[in-house]
Parts: structure tokens; sequence; C-alpha cells
């Protein structure tokens, strides 16, 4: 019986057997056969809402982290800074997980958030931190106003120590973002390891700078601290730009950008909106600012919004080049190859 | 398969009360906490009758989805999902090597391909590290479970899974996705798919023995001239890799994974983790010190 098949079989011509190498050529995307291109993948659902925290979970997180460095600067001009900084982080940690909640599909059960911790879990991390970041701020911004109304020493150290858990808590609240989106299989978030999460993090802080350049006008800025923060706002702008950069050529290189570089409506978003409006526009008319030799508070003030609109676009465009990512097919195979 | 003995005891056609541990009757099957069970799915053996779709929607009371025709094949089912947790996919050979029609028809799988997929109870399983809540968890059966009591529908196992198996229902807002009929296996039955599968095509078992049964079939194929069988989620098989040891779920293939809408390679997701936070706290610090020298450098 088995002798007889195995004589039928070369008739029909031979089998061989499947090799499971790319069926182009080295580092090309996949070209072999899908299931009618049907997507192997679910896309993520996250929308607006989950931007929105992302957005708001990174300036307070790096507000933190700038507050309490102008804290261990210990000058007194510096003060705005720190005040501004801490009340970003307590007003991100409240209105952050808002959105997050809200983004659930039984917002009901957000508790069961802090029901366990896992390690593997970028979201339970997250949850985790986000609670440790909020109780310390918390602690932090009430110490440091506490200080100002007493005028107790003792005040002004307990705000120094709870800066500190609250400022590393708020390192990781600013970037864990990034790891949460590449650790899942959508294609291009996965490629993006571990670049997205430094971006979030330069994004993050040019993103703060600005809101507390905006706060910090509202009290009258000094001409030093007006100095400091427009100095961050051009390193963290660099930092973005090269960030982008990295980005970008590691998606071309893994042939996964089309979602991001080369969709119509993405594309002109991204660069439009976050590369010229959200990183290139603000590094521009600060630089104006700084070349007029002028403190001009309208300068400073379209600059730190031209920044907080990238910021935003920055979060929105990548979600939604995941959701597309997901659903090609073909970018999620030339992914998972061995 | 032999009737066994025991089967001798039940004959007539109307049971007063199930059967205790009918797995063993219907498929040879102790089902018993602590051991390792899953699905060996041959997809030569698959006749796409869709038993195991409709078996499965009738025992876990799954409603229908939307009717439509998807214009692919004989698949208008086109995927799993929070209420379709067997799906049968058809890959129809349109075209030879050579772009024409097939003239020849051969004796064995034809021009067709027909593959019952579903969830890959993978070991680690991505959806089940990825959720925060632990709503997800592994059984006692070593298969994966979602408890729909916890899940609060934060969706992040939907964008973990490497397979998009498991979705998120929007009418109750939890996830859902196969359960390897967790309670059918706490009551000694074979999951349902697999009993009403009429082919064996799924078969349902200790994984150690489907293993060993697997790998016997491949070499059977092999030498009787089909060398393109191979198992897919076997260890150290094509689908277990990139830290995904094994799924207790796993395939017997005649063609490229991508074919029939598998990643060659999947990857475990979690192992970006520990980079990812580590590259974003050194941005942080770096750009903390940054702050530091431009709060502080002179006028
Ligand atoms: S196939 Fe997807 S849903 Fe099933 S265990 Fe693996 S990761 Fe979870």
């Amino acid at each position: 019986m088995d002798h007889l098949e195995t004589q039928n079989a070369p008739a029909y011509g031979r089998r061989t057997p499947v090799s499971l190498q790319r069926p182009s050529a080295r580092l090309g995307a996949y070209s072999g056969a899908t299931y009618y291109e049907r997507p192997a993948l679910k896309p993520s659902d996250y929308g607006q809402l989950v931007a929105a925290y992302l957005f708001i979970g990174g300036i307070a997180g790096a507000a933190q982290v700038i507050a309490t460095t102008a804290d261990l600067a210990n000058r007194s001009e510096l003060k705005d800074i720190v005040r501004s900084g801490r009340y970003l982080a307590v007003a991100g940690s409240i209105a952050g997980p808002a959105f997050l909640i809200a983004d659930l599909r039984t917002p009901e059960r957000w508790y069961n958030m802090l029901r366990i911790f896992r390690a593997t879990s970028t979201m339970s991390i997250g949850a985790w931190t986000l609670a440790a970041f909020g109780a310390t701020s918390g602690v932090a911004l009430a110490a440091d106003i506490l200080a100002d109304a007493t005028e107790r020493p003792a005040f002004r150290m307990i705000a120094r120590i709870f800066g500190l858990p609250a400022a590393a808590t708020g390192a990781i609240v600013a970037t864990y973002t990034g790891t949460l989106l590449s650790a899942t299989s959508t294609p291009i978030w996965a490629e993006a390891h571990p670049i997205l999460p430094v971006l979030f993090g330069a994004s993050a802080t040019a993103t703060s700078t600005a809101a507390i350049s905006l706060l910090a006008q509202r009290s009258g800025v000094s001409f030093r601290q007006h100095n400091g923060l427009r100095r961050l706002a051009f390193v963290t702008a660099a930092a973005e730009w090269l960030s982008t950069r990295m980005l970008e050529r590691r998606l071309r290189l893994r042939r996964v950008a089309q979602p991001l570089l080369a969709s119509p409506a993405v594309a002109k978003t991204y660069r439009g909106g976050y590369l010229v409006l959200g990183i290139v526009a603000p590094a521009v008319i600060e630089g104006l600012g700084w070349v007029m030799r002028r403190r001009s508070r309208t300068f400073s003030v379209a600059a730190a919004v031209a920044t907080l609109a990238g910021g935003y676009l920055l979060r929105s465009v990548l979600l939604s080049a995941g959701k597309t990512s997901a659903l090609r097919p073909v970018d999620y195979f030339t992914n998972a190859q061995p | 398969m032999s009737v066994p003995a025991r089967a001798q005891e039940y004959t007539q056609s109307i049971l007063a009360r199930a059967i205790p541990n009918e797995s063993e009757l219907t498929c040879g099957v102790t089902i018993e906490p602590g051991k390792s069970y899953g699905f060996f799915t041959d997809t030569t053996l698959c006749i796409g009758c869709k038993a195991c779709e409709v078996a499965c929607k009738e025992w876990n009371a799954l409603p229908a989805e939307e009717f439509k025709i998807t214009g692919q094949s004989y698949d208008n089912t086109g995927a799993l999902s929070a209420t379709t947790w067997r799906h049968v996919s058809f890959v129809e050979k349109l075209r030879d090597d050579k772009g024409d029609r097939p003239s020849l028809l051969e004796p064995f799988q034809s021009n067709w391909l027909m593959m019952s997929d579903v969830c890959k109870h993978c070991s680690p399983a991505p959806c089940l590290e990825a959720c925060p809540t632990g709503a997800l968890f592994r059984t006692e059966f070593d298969t994966v479970g979602v408890q729909q009591d916890i899940c609060n529908g934060c969706t992040y196992c939907v964008t973990a899974c490497p397979f998009g198996v498991v979705e998120v229902n929007e009418t109750d807002g939890k996830a859902h996705k196969c359960t390897l009929c967790y309670d059918r296996l706490k009551g000694g039955f074979e999951p349902a798919c697999a009993k009403a599968c009429p082919t064996e095509s799924i078969q349902f078992g200790e994984l150690s023995t489907l293993h060993e049964r697997a790998r016997m079939r491949v070499e059977t194929l092999h030498s009787r001239g089909r060398t393109d069988a191979y198992l897919y989620g076997a260890p150290d098989a094509p689908g277990a890799t990139g830290g995904i040891s094994h799924l207790n779920a796993f395939f017997l293939l005649t063609d490229r994974p991508e074919t029939y809408n598998l990643p060659v390679a999947p990857k475990l997701p979690s192992r970006r983790i520990r980079r990812g936070l580590l590259a974003g706290f050194t941005t942080m610090l770096a750009l903390a010190a940054t702050a530091f020298v431009a709060f502080t450098a002179g006028e």
C-alpha cells in the first residue's frame, strides 16, 4: 500500500519540502502568498483617548524630572520651574489615568489594573508605576506648598526627598508607553524597538518644557529661568529630531515603514504636523527670539504651543500607523521572519 | 482506533446522565489536572466541512456572525474573533507554478488546502503575559483561559497575540477566545470541535502523545512521497520561535505558513520590555543631566 503510493506520487509532479526562507531577496519585504490579503493580526483599538493619555502622561512624568532637577540645582531663581513642574506632575497623574480608564471597555473595573503585578506586562508595570508616581508627586507638591506657607525648612526637605522617587517613577511614566507599544505584535511598533521609548522620552521632555514655560510665563518668569528653559527646549528638539531620523531609518530598513511614511493622511500629519510644526517651527521661533535678543513673550508662547501640538500629533499618528500596520499581512510576514 | 471496552456498557441511544470520563471513550484520553493538553490539527485530513466551527458555536453558545459572502473561496467566516473560536480556512490553488490554471488534479488534497484554525494556547502565551489584571490565566490543563469576571477590556492582549486570535467583544467589553473547552475538560469531555471532527483532522490529547503521533504522521507522509509535510508549533518547529517554546495547539501543514495566514517566526513581545524600559530611563537620565546644565550654566 505504502509502496504503491510512493510509486504513484511522481506522476503528479513531486512536492518539494517547504522552504521557510523569505521568498524574496534578503531583507526585502515579504512577497509570497498571503491568505486573500486578510490581516494576520487583530489591530489595536487605541484612539484619541489613548493618544491623550500618552501625551499627558509624558508631560507629567517629564515635568517631575525637570522640577526635581531644578530643585537639586538649588537656586532660588528656579523656584517657579520647580513649582510649575510639580503642579503639572500632579495634574497629569490625575488626568492621565482618567483618559486610560475612559478607554477601557469595562471602565467600572479599572481597579483590576492593581489586582496583580505582572513583570511581563508593560501595562501592569505602567499601572503600578503610575500609582507610585501619583502618590510621591502628591506628597512632594504638598510639602512644597506647605514650605512656602509655613516657612518651615522641614517641609522643603520633605519636598526634596519625595521629589527623588517622584522623578524616578516620572522618568518611567514618561517613557514606558513607548515600550508598551513596542512590546506587542504590531509590526511597525515592534520594529521600532527600542527607539520608541527614546523618542517618547525626548518628546515628553520637550512638551513638558513647553508646558512649564507656559505656566511660568503667567507668574512672570525671570530672565534666567527663561534662558534655562529655552536651552532645554533646543536640546530636546535636537534629541527628538535625532530619534525620528533613527526611527525612520530603522522602519525603512525593516520594510515596515509604509503605514507611517507613505500612507497619505498619516504621513502628512507626521511630517507637516509633528516634524515641521512640533520640532522645526518652535526651534526656529525660539532661535529668532534669541537672535533678536528679545525676551518676547509672544515668541515663547508661540513656540511652546507649537511644541505641544506637535507632541500630541506624534502620539496620535503613531497609534493610527500601528493600526494600519497590523492590518497589512505583508508587513507582519516581513516582521515575523526567522 | 478500536472501540474501548467501556463503550460496551453504554448501548442505549439516550443516556440518563453524562458518561464519566467520556473522553476515554471518544478519544482515548484521560483528562487529569496537572497534565498538558492540546490540539493536533492535521490539515491533510481536513475536508472543510466546518463541523468544528458549528460544534464550537453550539457548545459555547456563541452568537452567529453577520452574514456576508466574502468571495474568498468557501470561507465566509473569514477569521477567528471574539465569537468565532474555530475557523476553517480554504486555500484554492487556482494557478500552477507557471501561473496557468492547473490541468492535473492530484489524488491527494487535489488543489485544495484546508485548515481549521484555533487559538494556539501558546507556551508561554503573549496574551497572558500582557494581561495586567490576571484575567488571562493558565489552567490546570496547561491551556490559556480568560476570566470574563475579571477582564476590564483594556485590549492589550489583542495587540500582544502574534496570531490575531483574542478579541474584545464590544457588546460586553471583555476579551474572548477559545478556552480549549475548559468546562468540558473539567467534566471529563473531549473538546467539542475535536469530538465533532469526522476525519480526525482535529485530535485532542496529552501534548507529549500528540507530538509523538504528529511526528509519526509526518514520517508516514514523507515515505509516501509527501515530502512537503511538516509540523508548525511543535517544539523547534516554525511557529515555536522567538521565545515561544511551543504551541499547545499545533498543526501539520503542507505549504508555507503564510498561505494559511500564519507567521513563520512569531516572537514573544515581552522580550522587548527590559531593554525598552532601560532605553527610556537612560534617555530621561541624560535629558535630566542636560536640564541641570541648562539651568545652571552662567549667563
Ligand atoms: S494564540 Fe493568541 S490568544 Fe491564543 S494563547 Fe497564543 S497569544 Fe493567546
